[in-house]
């Protein structure tokens, strides 16, 4: 069975002539342990399609599965329960708490679910270590680099064990070397820890990493590309990419 | 310590500057409500006490609430009272001076700048109270024009036995002869004229009239004493009260008037600050929406966001609280310290230490932390979209792209503008639909109610990309 099962999802903005359609249609299946990029101009829905799958909004009309739990049909708090035990998020923006540390910040989804403080530190710390932030534990985000507060931000959304990672723009404020860094480690979250992850970006390079690419165009599903494994290694996946962009475009 | 109480200490110490003046909104109000109703009851006890020395003779005294004159027929009901041995009416009113009224000589200081006036029936008086008269005579029934006053006011005055004290009434000018002299005062208060009750009630223009009724008791132990003034007291209603007072009522009135309104002053005092905190606090909830909705992301109940904001209302209104009530203390000892010898010297009063009721703490808690929780929730009432039901979306998408928008074309709103539209152009990288934009944009317009402008119009982005720290 799919992880993520979502099937003819339109989303309208507004209503009579101020009304606009961001997402038109969409179907599409994730499965456990798959690296998929969402890419397409600017306005054709890809934000709004990811963060649909997450549950942080309510499409107009359609269906989104997790785990067998239809999003559309949850109340509040299970919806809630479920983005807190089920689904890591990582924004372009970091959004870490400023007044936490990178501990804390990381332990944040756990600490919110009840774990007692000194097992969710536990287990905060172990994964900031393995993603390299050992020796950042007690650094508050303003005493991080960008691309260590990425870090911190993909700790933070393995922490609770979830089985999807949703990433919108996760590079998108990071500079070249780090923006790699970053999409090396999220091709680990789905090689060595079995995640899935659906990454929204624009960086061709970036969407090499993934194992499918889809293409939104409009609010509705274009095109879709299955990379060879390690295609991001030679520049070839990124040369493909940005060609079916360029052809997008056109 | 749970993610509220984290988050809260954090929040408030990431924020010093800010998180000291709320304190200090709370501590101000709380410091003059206690302080003020430390001192205040202080001067009063001492007051009360001073006053039951040197009336000894006397049970109890009945005056209304407000100091007010009652009709004179009320001591009879008193009388009426089983266990009530003997009562005495009495009109005493305050008599304030004209400046240089008695000497008639701006250079020097006044010798008295009022007079208590005290009219009292003289067989009652008589029966309740021991007056040594030290030369002349005591007053007598039917005397007119007649008055003892104490040896140290006929000093004071320059007059003795004979002589006539003129004073200024309400029925005009009006001279008395003193036909007794009483030992020198030592109580506190202003110095007494004793004339006989219908004297009184005739200069005061206050005719069946007294404000007072002094009663001795028959019964010797405490609890048959108590029952008889739970007896007066159901006689009389409960616009009367006891008190042990025997003289200076007006004075006493104006103590607990002057507590009162120092209570209001304290309470507008934690209103002023709440409103402050109110203020504060719209703020702190706009300038802290993605962290909200962030931690709506990840899994946040709204039950956990309004518990941060409650953690951090409690904790600011607890410290500044017993601040409040340490300085409040304070308060009262330096305005005891400070007053005591002038008034031991003034009006023979021993003030004593700041009074402390539990009453007092209790009530300064509940208001000082009440006023931080209530206006600090209350701010964030408005905006209870963004804080318990916001959607994480519009969170997510406010921090990824949180610009103010100076918007330069004149149809467009003039007012620096959130919203989330980031165009290819402004922030590299980042892609949002119109059509989400225009959905925060009208969420920030609900709970903002700021002018959000999307459209055709230009705007300049003013770098703010990531938000407003914390």
């Amino acid at each position: 069975m799919s992880l993520i099962s979502a099937v003819n999802l339109n989303k309208v903005y507004g209503s009579g002539d101020t009304a606009v359609t961001a997402l038109k249609g969409v179907s599409l299946q994730v499965e456990p342990g798959e690296f998929m990029a969402i890419m397409g101009p600017s306005g054709c829905g890809k934000s709004t399609l990811l963060h649909l799958l997450g549950g942080l909004d309510r499409p107009t009309s359609g269906t989104v599965m997790i785990d067998g739990h239809n999003l559309s049909d949850l109340p509040d708090n299970k919806l809630t329960e479920i983005r807190r035990r089920r689904i890591g998020f990582i924004f372009q923006f970091f959004n870490l708490i400023p007044v936490l540390n990178a501990v804390e910040n990381t332990a944040l989804p756990i600490t919110l679910d009840g774990v007692r403080p000194g097992e969710a530190k536990a287990r905060a710390t172990e994964w900031l270590r393995k993603i390299g932030l050992g020796d950042r534990l007690d650094h508050r985000p303003d005493q991080l680099s960008g691309g260590q507060q990425q870090r911190v931000a993909v700790a933070r959304a393995l922490v609770a064990d979830p089985a999807l990672i949703l990433a919108d723009e996760p590079t998108g404020n990071l500079d070249t070397r780090a923006s790699e860094e970053i999409a090396a480690l999220l091709r680990q979250v789905a090689n060595e820890w079995g995640r899935a992850v659906v990454i929204v970006t624009h960086d061709p390079r970036i969407a090499a990493y993934a194992d499918r690419i889809i293409f939104l165009k409009d609010g509705a599903i274009v095109d879709q590309t299955v990379l060879e494994p390690r295609s991001y290694d030679n520049g070839q996946g990124a040369e493909m990419v940005a060609g079916k962009l360029q052809a997008m475009g056109d | 310590m749970n993610i509220q109480l984290t988050l809260a200490a954090r929040y408030l110490r990431g924020r010093k500057l800010r998180t000291a003046l709320t304190t200090l909104a709370i501590f101000f109000g709380v410091l003059v409500l206690f302080g003020m109703n430390t001192l205040l009851p202080a001067f009063t006890r001492a007051f009360q006490g001073n006053i039951l020395a040197a009336a000894g003779q006397v049970d109890a005294t009945v005056t209304l609430k407000t100091g007010d004159a009652f009709d004179a027929a009320v001591a009879d009901r008193v009388a009426g009272v089983e266990g009530v041995r003997a009562v005495s009416r009495l009109l005493d009113r305050t008599i304030n001076l004209p400046v240089d009224y008695l000497d008639n000589d701006p250079a020097l200081p006044d010798p008295a700048t009022a007079l208590s006036l005290v009219g009292l029936d003289v067989a009652q008086a008589t029966a309740l109270h021991a007056y040594q008269v030290s030369d002349g005579r005591f007053l007598e029934a039917g005397d007119t024009d007649a008055t003892v006053i104490s040896r140290s006011l006929a000093e004071l005055l320059g007059l003795g036995v004979g002589d006539g004290l003129t004073l200024p009434t309400p029925t005009g000018e009006q001279t008395l002869t003193i036909v007794g002299l009483l030992p020198p005062r030592t109580q506190l208060g202003d110095e007494e004229v004793l004339v006989t009750l219908p004297q009184a009630q005739a200069m005061l223009a206050m005719p069946g009239l007294i404000n007072a009724v002094e009663t001795n008791f028959e019964p010797v132990n405490e609890a048959e004493r108590a029952a008889v003034e739970d007896a007066i007291l159901a006689e009389l209603g409960d616009t009367f009260q006891l008190g042990a007072l025997s003289s200076n009522i007006e004075l006493l009135a104006n103590l607990t008037v002057a507590q009162g309104i120092f209570t209001l002053l304290g309470v507008l005092a934690l209103l002023m600050g709440g409103f402050i905190i109110f203020n504060t606090f719209r703020t702190v909830v706009t300038e802290r929406r993605r962290d909200i909705g962030m931690l709506r992301t990840l899994g946040a109940s709204r039950r956990t966001i309004l518990g941060t904001f409650l953690a951090e209302g409690l904790i600011q209104g607890v410290v500044g609280t017993a601040l409040g009530l340490l300085g409040g203390y304070g308060l009262g000892w330096l305005g005891v310290t400070a007053l005591a010898p002038l008034m031991s010297r003034m009006i023979h009063l021993d003030i004593g230490a700041p009074v402390v009721s539990p009453a007092l703490v209790i009530g300064s808690v509940i208001v000082g932390v009440g006023v931080r929780l209530v206006s600090g929730m209350s701010s964030s009432w408005p905006m209870r979209n963004t804080l318990s039901r916001l959607m994480p979306l519009a969170a997510a998408m406010r921090s990824a792209g949180t610009s103010y928008l100076t918007a330069i074309e004149p149809n467009v709103s003039p007012w620096a503008t959130t919203c989330t539209t980031c165009t290819g152009a402004g922030v590299p990288g980042v892609s949002v639909t119109p059509a989400v934009a225009s959905a925060v944009a009208s969420d920030a317009a609900e709970s903002d109610g700021a002018a959000v402008s999307i459209g055709s119009g230009v705007a300049v982005a003013v770098a703010v990309a990531g938000g407003a720290s914390a």
